[in-house]
């Protein structure tokens, strides 16, 4: 087998496994999509993550009023603006990284302006680069927003009610019914399954939140 | 969320058939017929968008193509071009008394008056 052949085996090889994993990944989001319930496996059980009831989700609002509370009479918090100001005095300006990542919006409308009326391949394949280049710019700034933000009192309380929702709604199969897998919120915080919990996490984005909640609307409008 | 996949998923034949039928009743696109998940109403959400966009291809509506409807971004533009009131909008429809469905992947199908 001469070397050109090998290139493209290797290369058909890749492409083969690359289609079986967009088939893999289809499936397992018609699998997420099909009910308001998520199963997984994890450690050879079967677990589930489900939408809240009525009756959770008030539960979850009173223990976020609860934590809130906490989070304002505790000196060691503060909120995002506090933390602006504080970053801006060690001469990080956090506020203009946000409005880059609005202005960012403006650019791309622009573009996508101008691409909708274009037909001529190289021009549209010009402009899909620039649109994708200004999209990881604007993911890459928001996440370092997000991280210099993360310990404000509302990143935390955001992060509280998530583990809080994802407590209550963190199910085992038992034979034909489903028990909560944790009784008490302690129990959830000190467990040592990490696999289970990352896993729980995952799926109740996909329930309640959305992953880039931030970037939703750029995605939707463009 | 992986918003790829769930564009790839609403926009194909087997579920853009499926959502037509399920506009009837015909059908349940989901276990749940209410209590809607965030990803249940994103994938409505591009059910519909690519409902339209197929429609507007077979309209022959100006800058809709199937490369288009193919290409995430691509198809981004047009939906935001065609909810602006842009002045070329009405320059460019051609209007068409008789509408051919060919170039969608959607099964097609020829309107023509008949010869009575």
């Amino acid at each position: 087998m001469d070397n050109k052949e090998k290139v493209n085996k290797q290369q058909l090889a890749q492409e083969g496994l690359k289609a079986l994993q967009e088939i893999e990944q289809e499936l397992q989001m018609e699998h997420i999509i099909k009910d308001n319930k998520i199963e997984f496996k994890s450690n050879k059980n079967v677990y589930r993550v489900r939408k809240p009831t009525l009756v959770e989700q008030k539960e979850a609002e009173k223990i976020k009023r609860k934590k809130y509370i906490e989070l304002v009479s505790d000196d060691s918090y503060l909120f995002k603006k506090q933390w602006i100001e504080k970053y801006k005095k060690k001469g990080l300006d956090v506020a203009k990284k946000e409005k880059r990542v609005r202005d960012i919006n403006f650019e791309i409308k622009a573009l996508l302006l101008k691409l909708a009326k274009t037909a001529e391949k190289k021009s549209v394949d010009t402009l899909v680069k620039e649109v994708e280049k200004l999209r990881k710019e604007q993911r890459d700034v928001a996440i370092e927003v997000a991280d210099l933000l993360n310990y404000s009192i509302e990143s935390q309380l955001t992060l509280f009610v998530n583990s809080y929702v994802t407590y209550l709604v963190l199910e085992k199969k038992e034979g034909d019914t489903w028990k909560k897998v944790y009784n008490s919120y302690n129990d959830f915080e000190t467990s040592e399954d990490e696999m289970l919990l990352s896993q729980a996490f995952h799926y109740i984005n996909y329930l309640m939140y959305g992953e880039n909640n931030e970037l939703e609307d750029t995605e939707k409008t463009g | 969320m992986n918003l790829k996949i769930l564009r790839k998923l609403a926009k194909s034949n087997r579920f853009q058939a499926l959502y037509r039928r399920s506009k009837d009743s015909q059908i349940r696109l989901f276990n749940n017929n209410y209590d809607l998940t965030k990803i249940q109403e994103w994938f409505l959400y591009y059910l519909e968008i690519y409902d339209m966009l197929y429609k507007d291809l077979a309209r022959k509506e100006p800058y809709i193509s199937q490369e288009v409807i193919d290409s995430d971004i691509r198809a981004e533009a047009y939906l935001l071009w065609k909810s602006l009131d842009m002045p070329d909008k009405k320059e460019n429809k051609k209007p068409n008394k008789r509408e051919a469905i060919t170039s969608s992947n959607i099964p097609s199908m020829i309107f023509r008056r008949g010869n009575k």
